[in-house]
């Protein structure tokens, strides 16, 4: 056979490979599992809801705070600053518009401790820095910050401390989710990120 | 480098170090593959010469395996490699008025450029009208931006179209290719051309 | 003989990548493709078994306790093993997981480190894992809030 037979005949056996393998045109995670095994088992990796309050209330801008949860839960109640991605349209790959600044510390929360850690091993796959989860989720939140209190006569600086942070916090996430829908749509607007689009080719 | 780059982190620098040597290998294989020479590109059209096909014919589709293969071992993250938007009457338009471009002018924009570096002033005439409609199209963008941006599809890739997935498609471009060889060859016997052929 | 040589180049070219790609294929310690599809009973809440629902699942069920030691409190004819979850990548526990047939479920006494390892597993195209929960644990807000109506805060 000669040469174009032979590469002709080459080039139809690996593509024939090619046809019989599953590929798939949809994302999956990048690292291996040995290397995000680790990622995934930190400790430091989670922070508190007191740790989140403590952000919240000075409005830190080096923190992204994510809802995970449906739109119409996040608009009924969200922690002030928190920018609303539902955890089914993260699977739908809108991780990269979110999570694209590597210097902002990106926390995810939902209600619970399941979607948010979802989230976390999903973005710790596609080999994304700085994630961190809101252990306990929204129910933590109401359970500490919105409803706890201190008793006893004597409180330490550092009960103290938490009890300010609280405090502020607990007022702040009343006054947003107080708002009528139509003010609290503006106010979110306002911080909603623009996915980004690839741009580039050329011929 | 898009899709590596996001495998391992690599300096600007070295990005631009890549991108300049994968320049110079696409240059240097237009060049060897004698595609500086505008009778044999346009021997495409009239058959004498296929060489064109073939070669791009072979390059599309060793990228595609590799790209696939890539993708397979997740070494290559598709997703990452950008697609181009499809606007289906601009695509048209714009590929007639290439079409006709290149069998007047010889040259198409790559192999223009093969073809200016080596000192063609052929190819530096064909590099001023390219340039100047480049200029026309910029100005007058408002009067055909309706055609420019009509039937928008968006990024997708023809396996997407049909349904069915990357590795077959590859595979049906593979027995479309071969048979495309095999007319290829065809042709260049039956519109055989010696007294350009022996010349280029 | 002389067939092989006249194709040896491409046997050459096909034949490892065609070994390569087979034992891709094959291996299991690494992640599959098309990580949306892998993560699809996260979405639909399938994969989240509370103690008063076991019964609603069919075959051999195996509890891996991914903490320190082995719990014991669901000692109803059912295996417990104790895997902590740093080393459930191992290759002994993979295998135990490949070949075990029926559901495994993953306990911990924090939801989050299960919820972890579900998806990792997961990912890595083990089908049939599940997480156990506590009852009361699930992805519903459990409290009520009560809306300051008289409060207007500076926009």
């Amino acid at each position: 056979m000669n040469t174009r037979g032979k590469f002709s005949a080459g080039l139809l056996c690996l593509g024939f490979i090619l046809a019989l393998l599953p590929l798939s045109a949809n994302w999956s995670f990048t690292i291996k599992p040995q290397k995000l095994l680790p990622k995934v088992l930190d400790d430091k990796t989670y922070f508190t809801v007191d740790q989140v309050a403590r952000f919240v209330v000075s409005e830190d801008t080096t923190v992204q705070i994510i809802d995970l949860r449906s739109p119409k839960e996040f608009r009924a109640v969200n922690i002030p600053g928190s920018i609303n991605v539902p955890y089914d349209k993260l699977l739908n790959n809108a991780l990269g518009s979110i999570l694209s600044n590597g210097n902002i510390k990106n926390i995810f929360y939902s209600n619970s401790d399941f979607d948010s850690n979802y989230a976390l091993v999903i973005a710790g796959g596609l080999n994304y820095k700085n994630i961190y989860v809101m252990k306990g989720g929204l129910n933590e939140w109401f359970n500490t910050v919105m409803n706890s209190s201190f008793s006893g006569e004597r409180i330490s600086a550092r009960e103290n401390a938490l009890f300010e942070t609280r405090t502020r916090a607990r007022k702040m996430f009343t006054e947003l989710n107080s708002l009528p829908d139509s003010l609290k749509l503006k106010f979110i607007e306002t911080k909603h990120i623009a996915s980004k689009k690839l741009d580039g080719g050329c011929e | 480098m898009g899709p590596i780059s996001s495998l391992i982190q690599m300096p600007e620098w070295l990005d631009l170090l890549i991108a300049l040597l994968i320049g110079i290998g696409f240059g240097f294989s237009l060049e060897q593959a004698g595609f500086s020479s505008s009778r044999k590109l346009v021997g495409m059209f009239y058959g004498y010469d296929t060489t064109v096909i073939k070669v791009f014919f072979t390059a599309s589709i060793v990228a595609l395996i590799g790209s696939q293969l890539l993708s397979f071992f997740g070494l290559l993250n598709l997703n990452q490699v950008f697609v181009n938007e499809f606007y289906v009457n601009a695509s048209i338009v714009g590929g007639i008025i290439m079409g006709a471009g290149f069998i007047m002018g010889g040259f198409c924009p790559g192999t223009g450029l093969s073809a200016l570096s080596i000192g063609k002033i052929d190819a530096m005439v064909f590099f001023v009208g390219g340039l100047t409609g480049a200029f026309l199209f910029a100005e007058t963008y408002p009067l055909i931006q309706k055609l420019a941006n009509g039937s928008y599809k968006g990024p997708i890739k023809i396996n997407e179209v049909l349904g069915i997935s990357p590795g077959l498609f590859t595979f049906l471009l593979i027995i479309a290719a071969v048979i495309m060889f095999w007319i290829a060859e065809a042709a260049e016997k039956r519109f055989a051309r010696p007294d350009i052929t022996n010349e280029i | 003989m002389k067939v092989i040589n006249k194709y040896k180049v491409i046997i050459a070219v096909v034949l490892p990548i065609l070994i390569l790609v087979l034992i891709r294929s094959f291996g299991a310690n690494h992640f599959k493709s098309d990580a949306k599809r892998w993560a699809e009973p996260s979405v639909l809440r399938s994969n989240i078994i509370t103690g008063d629902q076991f019964g609603t699942l069919t075959g051999d069920k195996l509890i891996i306790n991914l903490g320190k030691a082995v719990s014991g409190i669901y000692n109803m004819n059912i295996d417990e093993l104790n895997i902590p979850a740093d080393s459930i990548l191992s290759k002994n526990h993979l295998k135990t997981i490949r070949k075990h047939d029926g559901p495994v479920l993953l306990f911990s006494s924090e939801t989050a480190v299960s919820s972890r390892i579900w998806m990792v597993l997961s990912q890595m195209g083990y089908q049939n894992i599940f997480i156990l929960a506590n009852d009361s644990d699930n992805e519903v807000l459990k409290y009520k809030f009560q809306p300051d109506t008289l409060v207007r805060p500076e926009l």
